[in-house]
């Protein structure tokens, strides 16, 4: 029996470098929670609202007449959940079934790359050490993220065009550029957390994640023009100390955020149609993992 | 005295005679080509009352996820050259690997097989199968992590963690027929006949 046992937990980790699930989880898992609780039901509020434009619009892909209305509707049902965001992570794929079936890779690399977000708040969030221990545990969780290269985003810098050179790029924007902001919004966010998170005293990283939960609120009080983004916000440029700190994550989280875009705009776009859908997300899915795909040597230079 | 030395020449010979007559056990990289013997493409038929429905699927070897199969061995008694041995292998599968299910092709990412090698069990009985693979062509997961979510339930998720695939299994290595096939499809399963 016990060799059974062994075997099994032999057969289990021996998998570590391609799994969605990560396994076992840090010690820090969830813990921003119990210390920020405000903040991590935004981000579970996030996730849910994802879903659910992505469901909505690939149920209605083809028959929008109206896009202004839509975008009102859809509005108003995010913005009913961001006022009372869950307190669990819900399963995407009980809001979005047709979303998660039809862009399997996509799902896959998101879920390990939100992974990878979320942990590293955690450890932001809970390190009693502000120095090279939490920077250490940081770099361990990364390696870990990269080392599953079947579905790691990879952490070269890439161009603006990997967002936006495709053939059915900025539909998205176009059509409802309210909810384009929304998004913008969130992914502001998450990589101003960070900035926050970063702040050397317990009272500092209070305030400066009161301020961060205040300045999104404010950002989404009434779009489009309470955001005045002119493009997706960077994590260099909004949280300067984390990129300095952990100088290869940025790009890896730039990248998904891109993708999430990319995604918009594919299921959006009329010149996308829904039996495509799939082919293209896995095409698009597999560039986002490709470090040589729309590389540039400097980062943020676009 | 006597009896003693007879009793153990008698051990030793019965013991000699089994190792003999065993298969010596297979390195991993048998297993590792057994996977990669699985056929390329099939087609089944589910049959159903007025209409029955089929799929197929199509299937290329990318790189394999363990470097080597996993193998255990499960001795009976005393003896160790009569077991049964387990293996396990995953495969993951190129881009285009696909499964056509009523018109709809769903990218195929992995293969993971559940095997045990029967040859060194002592039985030889031909009704009792000398292999057994159960094989999962597994559907829209590129992490190949399954059936079981390991972290489940502290992870969060479902306890399965695959919500299509093609199962079946081989039991004949020569052949590789497929047997005993079935497709779960978006959590919901179906038994199935191979047509070709």
């Amino acid at each position: 029996m016990k060799k059974i046992i062994m075997l099994l937990i032999f057969l289990i980790s021996s998998v570590l470098h391609a799994e969605v699930v990560w396994y076992p989880s840090p010690p820090e898992a969830y813990k921003l929670g119990e210390v920020y609780p405000e903040a991590q039901r935004l981000l579970f509020a996030f996730d849910y609202g994802h879903a659910l434009v992505y469901e909505t619009l690939i149920l209605k892909k083809g028959t929008i007449k109206n896009p202004k209305e839509l975008e009102k509707e859809l509005l108003t049902r995010i913005f009913s959940i961001l006022e009372n965001p869950p307190y669990i992570k819900v399963d995407e794929g009980d809001i979005a079934p047709n979303y998660v079936y039809k862009f399997p890779l996509v799902i896959n690399l998101f879920d390990w790359s939100h992974m990878l977000h979320q942990f590293v708040l955690d450890v932001l969030a809970t390190s009693e050490d502000r120095g090279p221990v939490m920077v250490d545990r940081i770099n361990t969780i990364y390696e870990k993220y990269k080392s599953n290269k079947a579905i790691a985003i990879t952490d070269e810098c890439k161009s603006m065009l990997f967002m936006d050179g495709h053939y059915f790029s900025k539909t998205f924007r176009k059509q409802f550029p309210s909810f384009n902001l929304l998004i913008w919004s969130y992914h502001w966010f998450q990589i101003k957390l960070y900035e926050a998170l970063l702040a050397p005293t317990k009272m500092e990283r209070d305030v400066a994640v009161a301020n961060t939960i205040a300045q999104f609120k404010s950002l989404i009080s009434d779009l489009p023009d309470s955001a005045d983004f002119d493009m997706m916000p960077e994590t260099a440029t909004e949280a300067p100390t984390f990129a300095k700190l952990f100088p290869k994550i940025p790009a890896a989280f730039d990248n998904n955020h891109m993708l999430h875009d990319i995604v918009s705009d594919m299921i959006t776009s009329d010149k996308v149609p829904v039996e495509k859908l799939r082919g293209e997300a896995l095409r698009l899915g597999r560039m986002a993992q490709d470090p040589d795909a729309f590389k540039v040597p400097v980062c943020n230079q676009n | 005295m006597k009896n003693v030395c007879k009793v153990f020449i008698l051990v030793l010979f019965s013991f000699s005679a089994n190792v003999k007559s065993a298969t010596p056990p297979a390195a991993p990289q048998f297993y590792r080509d057994l996977t990669l013997n699985i056929r390329k493409s099939a087609e089944f038929k589910v049959p159903m009352i007025g209409t029955d429905q089929s799929y197929s699927y199509e299937l290329e070897f990318a790189d394999p996820v363990y470097k080597e199969p996993m193998i255990g061995d499960m001795a009976l008694g005393n003896n160790p050259a009569i077991f049964y041995r387990q293996f396990w292998d995953r495969v993951l599968l190129k881009d285009g690997s696909h499964v056509s299910i009523n018109g709809e092709d769903i990218p195929l990412t992995c293969i993971f097989i559940s095997g045990q090698d029967n040859r060194n069990s002592g039985n030889i009985d031909p009704r009792f199968p000398q292999f057994i693979m159960k094989v999962y062509l597994v559907a829209n997961d590129f992490s190949c992590v399954g059936p079981i979510n390991p972290g489940f339930p502290e992870n969060g998720g479902k306890e399965e963690a695959w919500d299509t695939y093609l199962y079946f299994e081989v039991r004949d290595p020569t052949i590789m027929l497929p047997v005993e096939s079935k497709i779960r499809y978006r959590w919901n399963e179906f038994h199935s006949v191979l047509v070709k």
